[in-house]
């Protein structure tokens, strides 16, 4: 058998603390909102059109 | 003589100012993403529509592209005012987004292309270029599609969360959503201005986030099916957009909020967003869904976010590049 050097030894090092697992990712739908904070106004949509209006104003009225 | 631009300094302080305009941003593709909707009915429920009645599909998508005409053209410009009258102030102090960089820049450019869009749209479903011709056809359209829709309600409404969920991939249970007469929830702030107030009677649906015990959920009401579908989609869009919004400081919220929810910049938002938010659309990653993109961009510091809407319109490759990397 060949004349080899043996092989370096590793130090004794303590092993690395397994990391942190990574924080899921948040969810689109569930942002987190203070309890205490009002929510944002609620945003509108316009009636299609002015005749359109006055015909919905009217069935309100006589459904 | 050289002619001198009047300065006029900002009430409000830089970060303040910055917060505002970030609320602005994503309010325009709230409402973009919701008006984009407009423009078709979604394939996934063609066959059920069908299934209902034949007409609800060219009905809803004449209906759809006749309503955006109205955003630019017709009897509603007597209660908004000229379109091109407010895109072509944005350098003046009045106009609510004189301060906001991206769309002083691009705004009215912006502006020219989304109200091509919906004219070439109007133009492949033949329907009248003129405003008071696309009242008169909307008006008989409506009256129909009113009868048509009655006794489907509750289908229709099944189907609006449907388009929702593949559209966003929420779950339906987060999804409140009905048709009815009275679509009008919650607390609006009253409208300082006589437009606002008049703005305010025209209005046939309303969308919002509530709170229902520990969870948020979209809540959505309109007088008819396409609207309703609207309504949804700017819901679930605002839900989304609070992530922006939460680490906001108190103080700091609700001046934020007084600067920026207000009906009447609904008008120009309305105008100009569906245009923004096909841009946002074209620039999507693969291998993000919807949800996570536009999450990303309302978690952006007000300076990023900024930065991004100027990349998507200037070097869109850059602004796939910047999603990609948050």
């Amino acid at each position: 058998m060949p004349d080899t050097a043996p092989p370096p030894v590793k130090p004794d090092v303590a092993p690395k603390p397994a990391r942190p697992a990574p924080k899921p990712a948040p969810s689109p739908f569930e942002p987190q909102w203070p309890a205490d904070r009002p929510l944002p106004q609620p945003k509108g949509l316009f009636q299609i059109n002015l005749t359109g209006h006055l015909f919905m104003k009217r069935r309100q009225v006589n459904p | 003589m050289m002619s001198k631009k009047r300065i006029v300094p900002d009430e409000l302080d830089p970060a303040t100012r910055h917060a505002v305009n970030k609320r602005l941003t994503l309010n325009i593709l709230i409402q973009g993403a919701a008006s984009e909707s407009f423009f078709d009915v979604h394939p996934s429920v063609h066959y059920d529509l069908n299934l209902l009645d034949k007409r609800f599909v060219p009905y809803y998508r004449t209906i759809g592209r006749g309503t955006n005409l109205t955003y630019w053209r017709g009897l509603l410009l007597l209660v908004t005012g000229r379109p091109f009258k407010f895109w072509n102030s944005l350098s003046s102090p009045g106009n609510v987004f004189y301060r906001h960089r991206f769309l002083r820049r691009h705004g009215k450019q912006l502006a020219i292309s989304a109200k091509q869009h919906v004219l070439d749209r109007c133009v492949e479903n033949g329907l009248p270029m003129s405003g008071i011709q696309n009242e008169v056809c909307m008006h008989a359209l409506l009256t129909r599609l009113i009868r048509l829709e009655a006794p489907n309600y509750y289908f229709l409404e099944q189907l609006a969360k449907r388009v929702c969920t593949e559209t966003f991939e929420i779950a339906p249970e987060k999804l409140n959503a009905s048709i009815t007469f009275s679509p009008e929830f919650g607390t609006v702030r009253q409208p300082k201005t006589r437009r606002g107030r008049m703005l305010l009677h025209l209005m046939g649906g309303w969308s919002g986030v509530e709170r229902r015990g520990d969870e948020l959920i979209v809540i959505a009401k309109a007088i008819f099916w396409p609207m309703l579908v609207h309504e949804l989609i700017k819901g679930t869009m605002e839900l989304i957009c609070l992530h922006g919004l939460n680490d906001l400081p108190e103080s700091e919220f609700e001046k934020v909020m007084d600067y920026t929810e207000h009906v009447e910049y609904e008008v120009p938002m309305m105008q100009i967003g569906p245009e923004i938010y096909r841009r946002f659309v074209s620039v999507l990653p693969s291998g993000l869904s919807l949800a996570q993109c536009v999450m990303k961009i309302a978690q952006l510091d007000p300076i990023d976010l900024e930065e991004f809407m100027f990349e998507m319109v200037e070097a869109p490759n850059r602004a796939t590049d910047m999603l990609r990397a948050i």
